[in-house]
């Protein structure tokens, strides 16, 4: 069973729906996959069919019973454990107990995974948070989502950093790829801003990105997954390929032997 | 390594195995030409790339300070790549 | 010895004066034992028992491709061709004066054709295939590089290409210079350079033609190298990374010469429709031919898709004008001087071919013209500085273009027989058939086994055909006077707007199609009639035969086809993206691309025709969108046609066509080896169905006749 973890520096990148239609081509393709929601925000659920609201998560004081009732009774392609609506304090009363005991996240999740499964996808609040933190712990596979603009290649060495701290010391460290999603190639400020991630990121940042396209959000607003609802669109082509991506193993990029130097 | 036959029926076919599709990624199309010519222990810069980094970042500058930052030393060596890989890790 | 690793040659080494006298005995042995086998007269038993026995023995030995039975085979094929000469000198030339002129003519030919072999295995027998030499790691000793691309009358529609792509070589932009050397004097060209930011140089007269135009460059130019392009010539990025390592590491290299690669089918191709099934003409020169003359150092310059060093333009006082090839010649004086050249088999430009099968031979007439004037006026042979190697080499690719006659003599000699009811050969048709027959199987088979992958067997019999008519008078009087002829320009980059049938260019092809039925039919009318021996009339209709064969293919290739598109389009499979104008993605996947234009396979069927999008195109680490509008959406393909583009977008789609270092390597990947019998029934079945066309087309009444293209 692999982690993969969704992360990125700044909100808005488009990390919970990437995430979520990632899923569904994930098990399209034959995949058990499971999805997890550890951002507060508590999205993650709305793109796979679960009500806004409902007051069931990893994060809530549901019991593993609950939890895992509500898994075999969902009915969408990606099975989902929200993250729960907590209030303000509730939430500090949660992240002080993460604070305190390391292993609680793993445990709670361990508690609850459908046997079988082979990927769990997990969803992460922008930013450094103690969430975040614990989710890269226990990651395999961590995807770095990003805007091709200004303000994200801004926060490029942040998350950098982010990285690096979370994964030293790891005796098995996770594979890292970035994705750039709402690409629009018509700017000319996103053009030079993918050029100069590529230039930094290099073969981390997967060749194609998720191109910028209004039916996505269209799909969300139905409740539907995009490959679902617009199978044919750039976007869904981009994702596929990100999922086949991440499940090459990085030695067949080794295999160039030829030094390219910039 | 290629191996390159002299014989009168050959001339830089290349083999198949060696050559991953091109046309997704940068300096593949020169990694694939060196793999099919034998020419592995070239070092090929790409100049048309540096150009284009140098115009970019002039015309951006709040990308060239940021460029620069990443640039530099004490962070470089696993900024672009903030964690080593292990072949574990990497295959799912 | 890292160079000699990528040179990639055996050593030749004599270990001690006694394996040397070792060797020179075995030689000896083995001339007068050749000599012996070659001048022995035999009987008809013993020839055909020999002969079968040789067979044999050719059989088992090509059963192995190792270098040694193809040396073997040749050595064989040699034999038994000159037992056939010899036999023909001694036995079969005939008293009487038609009989004796006729026979003489044909042994002229056969001598000739014979010469041609022998010098080519010579310089075919061990081709070197070079890699490409690392350039020094420290950037200040990479040197300076004047890119010339010299033009005349082409439109800057063919030329801007090459400009862009020569701004995009991998190259320390303070070491490039590009220049547009004009001869045309055009407004357009000026303007073009001066927006794209590259060198322009015109002259106020057009002296020594492409030649002086590169001259007048040199004067007004300073760096140590200058890599030339013909204006539709366009160089991938790597060009110059790859190719100035040698230069840079041998300062006596004059040159680096790469092939010459189309990729649009060049008129024999199109007209049959043998585009990338079957190796092009050029493909045995720039494959085999140029990597042989790399062992011997005799690699002449081409014209285009080299890089020359100064310092040896200099020494032979700059690009030769004296004849119409300039280039062979430059590369001849170079050698005299003893500057060393290499060739590099490594297809780093494309461009296009000749347009019609008239432009077709226009050029190689020139080529012809300027070999034969070189003959005369720097003849290989004689002079100093040439190693005996080179001076063999040269000849033979001198002699080459004097075909012309020979190859006519071989199209009539069957006439002299079924018309004129001479004999050729004095002898009984069996003991022709005897000689004659293994010789030609012989050279068939060496010749199938040394060069089949670069050129099928019986496709230089159609290349020499559809030229023979042309060359044959220039070339003798080039023979006779090497001052005469001016310097035509190969037209490129037309668009035959309509299929029609070149007669014009297909005359000769015709007349001697219809000397030899006639004399097929005359030869079979006086078998059944009883006036001549049936044998004798078999031999000379089944040669007849075989001759309108391969003239029917000449024919074939006189059928023009229409050309619909304004640029050649290419098939490329890059990541693209189809935007519409709401915003709407459209995953796709790229089949070909041009200049105008794109074809997409996509799934759904949202899309209209008419309607204005944008394609995404993604090259390395940039994409960049076009707009474009939608032709055609049928059969789930998407035909699009580009907008005109701005500088930018045209810079970056020469790039994605022509620019990538890998662009032209995959050309020859599915190609089989030669088998003759297969080759000729192709070949065969071209001509057949050009002989249906040729029928059809002068009965049907709404056919095009002889509308030449504008």
């Amino acid at each position: 069973m692999k982690f993969i973890a969704f992360v990125s520096a700044k909100g808005g990148t488009g990390r919970t729906t990437l995430a979520a239609n990632l899923g569904v081509i994930l098990a399209r393709a034959g995949h058990r996959v499971l999805a997890l929601d550890c951002d507060p925000q508590n999205a993650l659920g709305t793109h796979l069919g679960i009500p806004p609201g409902l007051r069931l998560g990893i994060a809530e004081g549901s019991s593993p019973d609950e939890i895992i009732e509500y898994l075999t009774a969902q009915r969408g392609e990606v099975p989902c454990i929200p993250f729960g609506t907590r209030d303000r304090d509730d939430l500090q009363q949660a992240e002080s107990t993460l604070l305190a005991d390391s292993g609680w996240l793993m445990r709670r999740v361990l508690d609850v995974v459908p046997s079988g499964t082979e990927l769990v996808l997990v969803d992460t609040p922008a930013g450094e948070r103690v969430w975040t933190e614990h989710v890269l712990e226990m990651a395999n596979v961590i995807v770095g989502v990003h805007l091709p603009d200004a303000a994200c290649f801004a926060t490029l060495p942040v998350m950098a950093a982010m990285l690096e701290r979370q994964c030293r010391g790891r005796e098995l460290k996770p594979a890292v790829w970035h994705v750039l999603n709402q690409m629009e190639p018509r700017s000319k400020l996103a053009r030079d801003t993918e050029f100069l991630m590529r230039r930094h990121l290099g073969e981390r940042l997967v060749p194609c990105p998720v191109p910028r396209d209004p039916v996505v959000g269209e799909a969300w607003a139905q409740q539907l997954p995009v490959a679902l609802h617009s199978p044919t669109t750039g976007a869904v082509a981009a994702l596929r390929e990100l999922s086949e991506h991440l499940l090459t193993p990085l030695v067949d990029l080794q295999r160039h032997t030829a030094k390219v130097c910039r | 390594m290629v191996k390159v036959e002299s014989s009168f029926s050959q001339m830089f076919i290349p083999r198949k195995e060696t050559i991953r599709n091109s046309g997704d990624g940068y300096a593949f199309d020169v990694a694939a030409l060196l793999a099919a010519v034998g020419g592995e222990q070239m070092h090929y810069i790409e100049f048309n790339s540096v150009r284009r980094e140098l115009e970019t970042r002039q015309r951006w500058p709040l990308l060239h300070l940021v460029s620069e930052l990443l640039d530099q030393p004490e962070r470089s060596a696993d900024v672009a790549k903030p964690v080593s890989l292990h072949k574990e890790g990497a295959a799912i | 010895m890292k160079k000699a690793k990528l040179l990639q040659t055996p050593s030749i080494t004599f270990a001690g004066g006694i394996a040397r006298a070792v060797r020179l005995l075995a030689m000896v042995i083995a001339v007068v034992t050749l000599t012996l086998v070659v001048l022995t007269p035999l009987g008809l038993r013993e020839q055909v028992s020999l002969s079968g026995m040789l067979f044999l023995v050719a059989l088992v030995v090509t059963r192995s491709r190792h270098r040694l039975s193809t040396l073997m085979l040749m050595v064989m094929a040699i034999t038994v061709s000159a037992r056939y000469l010899a036999w023909r000198i001694s036995a079969t030339m005939s008293v009487e004066s038609l009989d004796l002129m006729l026979s003489a003519a044909m042994l002229f030919a056969e001598l000739y054709a014979f010469l041609i072999l022998v010098l080519g295995y010579f310089q075919i027998s061990r081709p070197i295939v070079r890699k490409p030499l690392a350039l020094p790691a420290d950037l200040r000793d990479w040197p300076a590089v004047d890119v010339f691309i010299p033009t005349y009358n082409e439109s800057l529609e063919v030329v801007r290409a090459t400009i862009l792509a020569a701004q995009t070589l991998d190259w320390p932009q303070d070491k490039l210079h590009i220049f547009v050397l004009d001869d045309g004097n055009r407004e357009d060209f000026q303007h073009f350079a001066n927006d794209v930011g590259v060198g322009y140089f015109s002259r106020r007269d057009n002296r020594g033609a492409k030649a002086g135009n590169i001259n007048a460059a040199l004067a007004r130019t300073n760096a140590p190298f200058v890599a030339v392009f013909d204006c539709d010539h366009i160089p991938t990025r790597s060009f110059l990374q790859l190719t100035m390592g040698w230069l840079v590491e041998d300062d006596r290299l004059a040159m680096v010469q790469t092939p010459h690669h189309f990729y649009s089918p060049d008129p024999l191709e199109r007209n049959l429709r043998i585009f990338k099934t079957c190796p092009n003409e050029g493909e045995l020169f720039y494959g085999l031919i140029q990597p042989g003359n790399d062992l011997w150092n005799a690699v002449f310059f081409c014209g285009s898709c080299a890089v020359i060093r100064r310092a040896a333009l200099v020494d032979v006082g700059g690009i030769a004008e004296e004849t119409v090839t300039e280039d062979a010649h430059t590369a001849l004086r170079m050698h005299r001087r003893g500057w060393r050249t290499a060739f590099l088999g490594v297809r780093q430009a494309g461009g296009l071919a000749t347009e019609s099968l008239s432009g077709h031979i226009r050029q190689r007439v020139r080529w012809a013209r300027g070999m034969v004037q070189i003959l005369r006026v720097d003849n290989p042979l004689f002079g100093p500085g040439l190693t005996w190697p080179q001076r063999l080499c040269y000849l033979n690719g001198l002699l080459y273009f004097l075909s012309g006659l020979p190859r006519l003599i071989f199209l009539t000699a069957p006439l002299g027989f079924l018309l004129l009811n001479a004999h050729i050969f004095a002898a009984e048709p069996v003991m022709v058939l005897a000689y004659a027959l293994p010789h030609l199987t012989f050279t068939l088979m060496a010749t199938s086994r040394i060069q089949g992958s670069f050129r099928r067997s019986f496709w230089g019999e159609l290349y020499e055909t559809v030229l023979s008519a042309y060359i044959v008078l220039p070339t003798i009087l080039a023979l006779i006077n090497p001052r005469l002829g001016r310097f035509n320009v190969t037209a490129k980059g037309g668009l035959i707007t309509t299929s029609y049938f070149d007669w014009r260019i297909a005359l000769p092809f015709l007349v001697l199609f219809g000397l030899n039925l006639t004399g097929i039919a005359a030869g079979l009318w006086a078998a059944s009639t009883g006036r001549q021996q049936l044998d004798s009339v078999l031999i000379n209709v089944g040669w007849a035969t075989y001759n309108l064969i391969i003239l029917s293919v000449a024919i074939a290739a006189a059928f023009e086809r229409q050309q619909r598109r304004r640029h050649a389009r290419i098939v490329l499979r890059l990541p693209a993206m189809v935007e519409r104008s709401y915003g709407n993605t459209v995953a796709c996947e790229l089949s070909d691309l041009s200049l105008s234009g794109a074809s997409l396979g996509h799934a759904g069927n949202e899309i209209e025709r008419g309607e204005e999008l944008h394609l995404t195109l993604r090259l390395g680490e940039e994409s960049l969108p076009m707009p474009a509008r939608v032709v055609s959406t049928k059969a789930g393909i998407l035909r699009l046609e580009l907008a005109t583009l701005s500088p930018e977008r045209e810079r970056f789609l020469v790039r994605a066509l022509f620019c990538r270092a890998d662009n032209w390597i995959r050309w020859a990947d599915e190609r089989r080896l030669d088998q003759p019998v297969r080759s000729f029934l192709d070949i065969s079945l071209c001509g057949l169905r050009g002989l249906i066309q040729l029928v059809v087309n002068s009965t049907t009444s709404n056919s095009t006749i002889s509308r030449r293209y504008t």
